[in-house]
């Protein structure tokens, strides 16, 4: 061994391995740790950071040693813009800012005068400047990055001024292959298609643009996402009458209010998509938080329609028809043969006949998602095993899902993510899963309420693949989960790294002590839980605090805490002085802060 | 058709007579032959015979599919051989994988290089704490207490 790691072998082995586990290496012995500052991290082209909010500290520390990096991806949770503006440089080619809460568009304007080099840029960020700031400094970026391929820029807030994007099709940069623009005004989009139009056709200069794209001299863009205030006809009939080659499109609308039936979205605009004779991709989602508002224009025709004109659909993700009914549906699965995404949101009259001829011809299904469709049963998802190509499976608020499904869950053999929020299952459908060979790595129980401590304990304690296969468990809104059931989780998911028992009342302190005191055996042992959920877990005391400190949760990123009684306590936030990497959300997000974190009243300490 | 073969003599005198396919997976061996006499034994001073014997079998393994139905490139004989890859792994102590490592090395055969490299990474570092790591691969604590308590500060964020 001594001549292994001594040579520069030992830079060999290292390079395989991920940034997490080089920081543990280089604490092992000083020539490991020279062999990773000088030999590994230098030679890093790309890191991804999205799995944690760092602190400025931390990810200073991170950031030293890779001075070669090409692509680089942060959570920015908790980053200011002089953090932010400090990872910036000519050398990247590729950087995604997720989660932007502090930081307002001025780094949009660093990006445009630090990043010239940029092909690909992702920012995500709370809506926090005026719209003619906004636009400036947007204006500033796109001059400062003539490359850009990718662009996809998400504002996020309770009331985003839609104006923002107003100037964009002014200065995006003709190289662009891929724009994502949220939120935008259906107005405003119309006028940007009525752009690439003439870019592509008329303005742009053949010999410059050839050099760029040489395969076609027209504008090149081959995927689109907009969130809007209306998609309607005029809308889709604008993006492919220009963008004949899109590959992807992604739509959402969130409609104030009911659209005119003039210019709300029919059959014609879903036709339309024919032209897109490349389309593998196509999203159309309305989303209203009531509910009310949706494609009521849209019926079984349309959704025809649409899977005779778009046949190379792979995938294919809808929300928001609830006039669309089971043979709708069922003509997209049979027409679309290499479908491998189908997601479906909310559709009320989407029943199991949908899938009653599902058989070797829709096989390619790689993932189905049927959120919030109550008239889903079992049978449904016995047909859908049939798909033995099947990786994920979100049955989220499909409420008729019962037992009898999970023995053909049971069976697939390639499923990693499974998605059971609020299904009426019980103890005995854990057993059946827990007994099978189904490598799920991502589970939800959700909302489960006739699943108790005893289905937890069929789940894990049984000699199913599950058992060594689970990272992420939710076990949240479940009022059968006592700390019985995180006993059995600590004893035998040793690979569970994220966790959540939000508003689970029966959660006391012995479950926190359980968990921060893990056990970690020679061999094998368990992984360090990364993210913790205890929200509205009312029965937790302070008495829990002192598993916050120091050595317990040791690998422990993020944890929820609000409405709990840590929530405000000043002994909380101490917690993390030990640990200025672990981000505590008391604003009740779900795992990560993926969601909501624009909502968010920052803790500082 | 008359194959030729090629005899390679290890560290400690050990003869083995392979196919000239198989040796040249190895792309240190060629320069060695265009060096001696093609008829001549090839001595490899670095290699013992137990590790070389793991090395062609390595490549006789490998040069077998290789031949296989149109190079071998079929998904179904690429899993087969993935899988023969991964028990030829799990059958090693941790010094012969160390030995074969630095033998793959010197031999400059890459998929074995490649492979051993990875194998060594997954199951002897990945997942696993500092004191874990420091077992498995007994590598003795060279860091002073103050050392090793900044080095711990400025990682302890990715420990496992």
């Amino acid at each position: 061994m001594e001549d292994v790691t001594r040579s520069v072998l030992a830079e060999e082995i290292l390079k395989r391995l991920d940034l997490e586990n080089l920081c543990s290496v280089a604490c092992v012995s000083t020539s490991l740790h020279s062999a990773v500052v000088s030999g590994v991290l230098p030679s890093l082209t790309s890191l991804d950071l999205s799995v944690f909010s760092p602190d400025e500290e931390t990810l200073d520390h991170v950031l030293r040693g890779c001075i070669g990096l090409r692509s680089l991806t942060l959570n920015c949770l908790r980053l200011s813009i002089a953090a932010v503006r400090g990872v910036l440089g000519p050398h990247l080619r590729e950087l995604h800012l997720l989660r932007c809460s502090l930081l307002n568009s001025t780094v949009l304007s660093s990006i445009g005068s630090l990043c010239p080099n940029l092909r690909v840029l992702t920012v995500e960020m709370a809506d926090l400047d005026s719209p003619v700031v906004f636009q400036s400094n947007l204006t500033q970026m796109l001059n400062g990055c003539p490359y850009l391929e990718s662009l996809q820029l998400n504002i996020r807030g309770i009331l985003v001024d839609a104006t923002a994007f107003q100037s964009v099709r002014f200065s995006l940069p003709e190289t662009l292959k891929a724009l994502r623009l949220q939120p935008l005004l259906e107005s405003e989009a119309i006028l940007l298609m009525n752009r690439f139009k003439v870019t592509g056709t008329c303005l742009s200069k053949p010999d410059y643009t050839a050099l760029l794209s040489p395969s076609s001299p027209s504008f090149t863009l081959q995927s689109l996402s907009l969130v809007l205030d209306l998609i309607s006809d005029r809308l889709i009939i604008a993006i492919t009458g220009s963008l004949p080659q899109l590959v992807n499109l992604d739509l959402e609308d969130r409609p104030e209010k009911e659209p005119f039936p003039d210019s709300d979205l029919t059959y014609t605009g879903l036709q339309s998509l024919g032209f897109c004779q490349q389309l593998t991709s196509l999203s159309l989602v309305r989303t209203c938080y009531n509910r009310k508002i949706s494609f009521k224009r849209i019926n079984d025709m349309g959704i025809f329609l649409l899977s005779e004109a778009c046949k190379g659909l792979e995938s294919v993700r809808l929300g928001g028809f609830p006039k669309v009914s089971d043979a709708g549906f069922a003509s997209l699965l049979h027409s679309c043969r290499n479908l491998k995404r189908f997601e479906v949101r909310g559709a009320f009259l989407l029943s199991d006949l949908a899938f009653h001829d599902v058989t070797g011809s829709t096989c390619s299904l790689q993932e189905v998602r049927l959120s919030t469709c109550p008239l889903i049963t079992s049978e449904a998802v016995k047909k859908l095993g049939l798909c033995s190509n099947l990786e994920l499976l979100d049955l989220g608020g499909c409420k008729s899902i019962s037992d009898s499904c999970l023995s053909t869950v049971s069976a697939l053999r390639k499923l990693t993510s499974l998605n059971l929020a609020g299904a009426d299952i019980t103890d005995s459908g854990m057993l059946v899963l827990g007994k099978s060979d189904v490598p799920i790595t991502q589970l939800s129980l959700r909302g489960c309420k006739r699943v108790s401590d005893r289905g937890i304990s069929y789940l894990l304690s049984n000699e199913g693949t599950i058992r060594r296969t689970l990272s992420t468990l939710d076990l949240g809104h479940m009022p059968g989960i006592t700390d019985k059931s995180i006993h059995t989780i600590t004893r035998y998911c040793k690979a569970l790294t994220e966790l959540s028992l939000r508003s689970c009342f029966h959660v006391t302190d012995s479950s926190i002590e359980l968990l921060a005191t893990r056990e970690r055996q020679t061999e094998g042992g368990s992984k360090q839980l990364r993210k913790l959920n205890v929200h509205n877990c009312v029965s937790l005391t302070t008495g829990a605090l002192r598993w916050l400190r120091k050595p317990s949760f040791a690998g422990l990123h993020w944890l929820g805490l609000g409405q709990t009684r840590f929530a405000g306590r000043k002994d909380a936030v101490t917690a993390t002085d030990q640990r200025p990497w672990l981000t505590l959300c008391f604003d009740g997000c779900e795992l990560g802060c993926y969601d909501g974190w624009e909502f968010h009243t920052p803790q500082r300490h | 058709m008359s194959k030729k073969n090629i005899v390679l003599k290890s560290s400690n005198g050990i003869i083995f007579e392979v196919e000239e396919a198989v040796a040249l997976q190895s792309e240190t061996i060629p320069y060695m032959i265009e060096d001696d006499c093609a008829n001549d034994t090839i001595p490899l001073a670095n290699v013992t015979g137990d590790i070389l014997a793991l090395v062609i079998e390595y490549c006789k393994k490998h040069v077998v599919v290789a031949d296989g139905d149109g190079g071998g490139s079929s998904s179904s004989s690429q899993e087969d051989l993935k899988n023969w890859d991964a028990q030829f792994m799990n059958d090693l102590d941790q010094s012969k994988i160390f030995n074969l490592l630095l033998a793959a090395d010197f031999l400059n055969i890459k998929t074995l290089f490649d492979l051993t490299c990875q194998f060594v990474a997954d199951t002897m570092i990945k997942g696993k704490s500092v004191e874990e790591v420091r077992r498995t691969l007994n590598i003795e604590k060279d860091y002073t207490s103050e050392e090793e308590a900044k080095a711990r500060q400025e990682n302890e964020w990715a420990f496992k």
